[in-house]
């Protein structure tokens, strides 16, 4: 499309100019419309006649009057509808409407006045509306006078909507022009926020060349980003999975050998951590770009699958929440999120207690243990990968300080958050939250089969 | 009873020697390979008894080797993976491996599964059973990838023994279930192997599978066990 090439070649300068003149043209135009209306304005036959032959015996009479008898004059000859006032060098004020029609009208009344220089004028707002005007006498002074005729209101609001118009009108017009200009650069703003994260995308280069010029810089910048963070990501996993094959070997070696007691079984743990590290290093890098569609799950059976597994170890495990509850994620790293935290639980609390909850936006899994808790100038800390509070929760099972920055990245992943508070009766509560399904909602799923919708309780 | 041979597929060559030492140590007549192509040539030689193979292979993935191999027969195969991800697991089983391991493995780990796969290549007619699927009332129950879903297709958790104690009544549908039988069954994966686990683990199964109005398709029957009463369809 060649016109709207054309049209984003322009500049913001050349948009706001742009949008100044149209403002201004549909100024003229509105004002040049009330021009001509004024102009054609005429008052009524009787009403122009009688104005029109008060004004020309004013005249009269105060021309054959001498100056010093004249402002007594003026009042003598004002009325309730006219008043008339006399000065001997008077400015005339300017005609700022055209009302040529109104003057030919009365001067075809009376054509005398066209020889004393009639000149009209609208009052100015704040008086009682009317029409105003001037007449030159024969020695060049000015004889003034206003009409109070009830006809001039369409003119006077006319008059009040013409200097309000461009304020009322224009401004929101304008407004809207620049806020369609500067679209791209809102577009900006929002993508930057996603940078770093899975769902940053380059941005479609649009708008004002300097926005163009912004896009492009902008586009650079997040590939450089995505670019460093993908070279992280594969140091990680290059130490998660190449470093396996060396313990690997390290591992039936020590099998070969003839070591015996406490040394072997030392050497195995040691080799069965470095497992666990590599393990958790993967899972912190998994979590961040979930490869799987997300699907169906009842969170409350794994949730409840998760709390069951550890009774049967012996653990102190509580489960409370609906026996089923469908969310859309990916079940893999879900899981592995939630045992994180019921895992992390049971390590410092010795106890879990999990309560799962129905909202009609969000989906509540509470995570609580009795253990100490976490100081709270730290709850925010704990989530950063590879950071492990060395005092009160002293050694992770996962080892690296991951356990709870991999919940939280999976979280996010799906569309979730985490956040951990302590709890007034002492503990740790981890708040997992997922955004609601509404598919779950009974009557809403098509796959069902009639039969089991009526045999449905709700 | 001559020795089980054993080809080894592994591309780093101080494992291939490692792993190949263990088993020979074990008893196992061992050939190894560092690729696919060098494999198939010493499966047109000899046919082996199991397959070790290393799924991070330079040239054709492992994951690819894997379809052919299952496509030309059906040789027992165990993979391991440098990988030690859930979902490795799972594709390597639904595929079709018979056991699955994760770098680092213990000597004693890896003959023991190649004793436990051997064994049950030998008499099991249940061999393929791990890529059935099994459906009742909608549901479906994968034993490869251990998964249960439910009619509208959600993925259900079940624990491990769950998990065992579904399979068991899924294939054996319409047939009264000693307690005891059940606690055999399941001893592997139960500490407490009492009928109170097993009631407990029924109880359990009986909530996940109870959808909407309908009830679980596990019955008592008192004095002798549990009987799932669902038609059972294999596909």
């Amino acid at each position: 499309m060649p016109r709207v090439n054309w049209l984003r070649r322009w500049g913001l300068p050349a948009r706001v100019l742009a949008i100044v003149a149209a403002v201004m043209l549909l100024d003229f135009a509105v004002n040049a419309f009330l021009f001509e209306r004024a102009s054609t304005f005429a008052l009524q036959e009787e009403e122009a006649g009688v104005l029109a032959e008060r004004l020309t015996v004013a005249d009269r009479l105060l021309n054959e009057g001498l100056p010093a008898n004249r402002p007594a004059l003026a009042r003598q000859l004002s009325s309730d509808k006219l008043t008339l006032s006399w000065s001997p060098h008077g400015a005339r004020p300017l005609a700022a409407i055209n009302l040529a029609g109104l003057k030919a009208q009365l001067i075809g009344y009376e054509p005398a006045l066209a020889s004393a220089r009639l000149q009209l004028h609208l009052s100015p707002i704040h008086f009682n509306q009317g029409l105003g005007g001037t007449l030159v006498l024969n020695d060049n002074s000015v004889l003034a006078f206003h009409s109070r005729s009830r006809e001039t209101w369409p003119l006077t609001a006319g008059h009040v909507i013409r200097l309000l118009l461009p304020t009322a009108m224009l401004m929101p017009l304008a407004w809207m022009a620049v806020f369609v200009s500067l679209r791209p650069l809102r577009k900006l703003v929002r993508a930057s926020r996603h940078v770093g994260t899975p769902h940053a995308r380059p941005i479609a280069v649009d708008g004002p060349g300097e926005v163009q010029l912004l896009i492009h810089a902008f586009n650079a910048m997040q590939k450089r980003i995505d670019d460093l963070l993908d070279a992280n990501t594969q140091t990680m996993l290059a130490i998660g999975h190449d470093m396996r094959t060396p313990l690997a070997r390290l591992q039936l070696r020590l099998d070969a050998l003839s070591i015996e007691g406490d040394d072997r079984q030392a050497l195995h743990d040691d080799i069965a951590e470095m497992r666990d590290l590599f393990a958790s290093l993967q899972s912190f890098v998994d979590a961040d770009a979930p490869e799987a569609p997300k699907e169906r799950i009842d969170l409350a059976a794994m949730a409840q699958t998760l709390i069951d597994g550890a009774q049967d170890r012996g653990e102190s495990a509580q489960y409370s929440g609906p026996d089923r509850l469908v969310v859309m994620a990916r079940a893999f790293p879900l899981r592995r999120a939630l045992s994180n935290l019921i895992e992390n639980a049971l390590h410092y609390g010795g106890a879990v207690h999990v309560r799962l909850e129905d909202g009609a936006r969000w989906v509540d899994i509470a995570i609580e243990d009795d253990g100490p808790g976490i100081p709270p100038e730290s709850l925010a800390k704990v989530l950063q990968p590879f950071v492990r509070l060395d005092t009160a929760r002293a050694r992770n099972t996962a080892g690296m300080g991951l356990g709870l920055a991999i919940a939280d990245r999976i979280l996010r992943a799906e569309g979730g958050t985490l956040t951990l508070e302590n709890r007034k009766a002492g503990g740790l509560r981890a708040l997992a939250r997922l955004p609601a399904h509404n598919l779950a909602r009974p009557g809403n799923t098509s796959l069902q089969t009639s039969a089991f919708r009526e045999k449905s309780p709700r | 009873m001559t020795a089980k041979s054993i080809v080894l597929v592994e591309d780093d060559p101080a494992l291939r020697l490692l792993i190949a030492r263990a088993l020979r140590a074990s008893g196992y007549d061992v050939q190894t390979a560092c690729s696919g192509a060098e494999m198939w040539v010493l499966l047109d030689h000899t046919p082996a008894d199991l397959i070790v193979l290393d799924i991070m292979l330079p040239g054709t993935t492992g994951i690819d080797l894997f379809r052919r191999l299952r496509r030309e027969g059906d040789t027992p195969i165990i993979f391991i993976s440098a990988r030690g991800n859930e979902e490795d697991r799972v594709l390597g089983l639904e595929l079709g491996a018979d056991d699955y391991l994760a770098k680092p493995f213990s000597t004693r780990e890896l003959v023991a599964r190649i004793g436990a796969v051997l064994r049950r290549g030998a008499g099991d007619a249940d061999k393929s059973g791990g890529r059935t699927e099994l459906g009742f009332d909608g549901w479906s129950l994968s034993i490869a990838r251990r998964e249960l879903r439910s009619p509208e297709g959600t993925l259900v958790d079940l624990t491990g023994a769950e998990f065992d104690l579904l399979t068991t009544f899924a294939n054996q549908p319409q047939r009264v279930i000693g307690r005891q039988r059940l606690i055999e069954l399941s001893r592997t994966r139960l500490s407490d192997s009492s009928d109170r686990s097993i009631d407990v683990l029924v109880s359990r199964l009986r909530r996940k599978l109870a959808n909407g109005g309908d009830d679980a398709p596990i019955i008592t029957v008192r004095g002798l066990g549990y009987m799932f009463t669902a038609e059972v369809s294999r596909g």
